[in-house]
């Protein structure tokens, strides 16, 4: 049961995150009204992956290795794409802000850009979806006693979703500069952590060469430990990388990371007067 | 139906109820020629059995996790993965039907340090 628990809570925690980060980002800029479409877009998201991974169950029984692994390199890239994306527009946004309190933004925010995120969060909890619902039906589908199993993968999710809500919570608290400041950090590690990803599910189909396991820190910090389960979800984190993985995971970050910090005026600058 | 035919289908008979949801392709086994089926069970750090010797074509691995922890069974055919279970908590069973050439292949769990502490068996397909 406890296995289950510690991959969806891996699985859900990648998609809550970007879901809590979208929600208090659409708060700040004076948006709730978009909240309940962001629910809306979860919540079909959510039907759709069942839907969809029943519906392979039933018609072939599962994928081909090498498909779904391309599969989920593409769904991995188009999601870094997406979060780059997000956290350097955010970033503008509010650089734009400057002081400005929270309630005028609203206006500032184009309608169309802020509608993007709505379905920012569809997509990622759809891409988180799939991989969940496959493997829960996968589950559903062994011999064996899968109850406890299955029961502990949805409290899996619901502690997943639980911990969505609190980043959700937290970043409607913080003030505007700070949240700007380490939602765009924390999205870089996510996007690093999806690269490595990405990488992973290609080289397992075949598309990219294998390579030598980097180090193996799998003994300290296993991937399926609380913690280890924790920062796989959030960062992407593995305990026996290979060096292609930590190559593409570094060529990522580092130059991100770099242009976030000194593009933007927030990090070496005094930050103006909060509120 | 021929008497060969009832005995290949009785244990369809039985395994694909269990599969709930399942209605993928299961193996036409009178169609050709008599298909492979293979136990083995994952435990800590180690499957059994170590050495499995099969003939080239269709074969259905039956992998079950008698261990207490969550297991692996991957494929290998030198850096390849040619197929293979995620995901294999403790006390379930799953069947994983692969096609495969003569050679020689490994059975490894990629978990953590699973394969470190010899959890691998060989797998040695015949022409």
């Amino acid at each position: 049961m406890t296995a289950t628990f510690f991959i969806t809570l891996r699985e859900g925690l990648e998609a809550a995150l970007i879901v809590g980060i979208i929600a208090a980002y659409l708060v700040k800029v004076g948006r709730r009204d978009l909240l309940r479409p962001v629910a809306a877009g979860v919540l079909l998201a959510v039907v759709l992956c069942i839907g969809l991974g029943v519906a392979v169950v039933a018609t072939v029984g599962r994928l081909p290795l090498q498909l779904q692994a391309t599969l989920e390199g593409i769904g991995a890239i188009t999601a870094v794409v997406i979060v780059t994306w997000m956290l350097f527009w955010m970033r503008r946004q509010g650089r734009s802000l400057k002081g400005e309190l929270e309630g005028h933004l609203a206006a500032a925010i184009a309608s169309g850009t802020a509608l993007a995120l709505v379905g920012m969060a569809f997509l990622a909890v759809i891409r988180e979806g799939i991989e969940t619902v496959l493997f829960l039906l996968a589950v559903l589908t062994s011999r064996g006693d899968t109850g406890p199993a299955l029961l502990g993968g949805l409290i899996g999710l619901g502690v997943a979703a639980a911990m969505g809500w609190a980043i959700f919570a937290m970043g409607v608290r913080i003030n505007l500069g700070r949240f700007f400041t380490w939602t765009g950090v924390v999205l870089i590690f996510v996007a690093g952590g999806l690269v490595m990803y990405a990488v992973a599910e290609f080289t397992e189909a075949g598309l990219l060469p294998p390579s030598p396991t980097a180090f193996d820190i799998g003994a300290t910090l296993p991937d399926n430990s609380p913690l280890g389960s924790v920062l796989a979800g959030l960062f992407g984190y593995r305990s026996s990388p290979s060096v292609l993985q930590i190559v593409s995971y570094l060529a990522y970050v580092v130059p991100v990371l770099t242009l976030f910090a000194f593009d933007g005026r927030w990090q070496l600058r005094r930050q103006p007067a909060s509120a | 139906m021929s008497i060969r035919s009832n005995v290949l289908v009785l244990p369809l008979v039985v395994v694909v109820p269990l599969l709930a949801a399942c209605a993928g392709d299961e193996p036409e086994a009178t169609a050709s020629q008599s298909a492979s089926n293979v136990e083995i069970v994952a435990t800590e750090y180690a499957f059994s059995p170590e050495n499995v010797t099969v003939p080239a074509g269709e074969i259905t691995f039956t992998v079950r996790n008698d261990g207490q922890e969550e297991h692996e069974f991957e494929i290998f055919q030198g850096d390849r993965v040619i197929d293979e279970v995620e995901g294999l908590i403790p006390g379930l069973e799953r069947d994983l039907t692969v096609t495969l050439d003569p050679g020689a292949y490994r059975i490894v769990c990629m978990l953590n340090d699973h394969l470190e502490r010899g959890m691998e068996a060989t797998l040695t397909v015949t022409a």
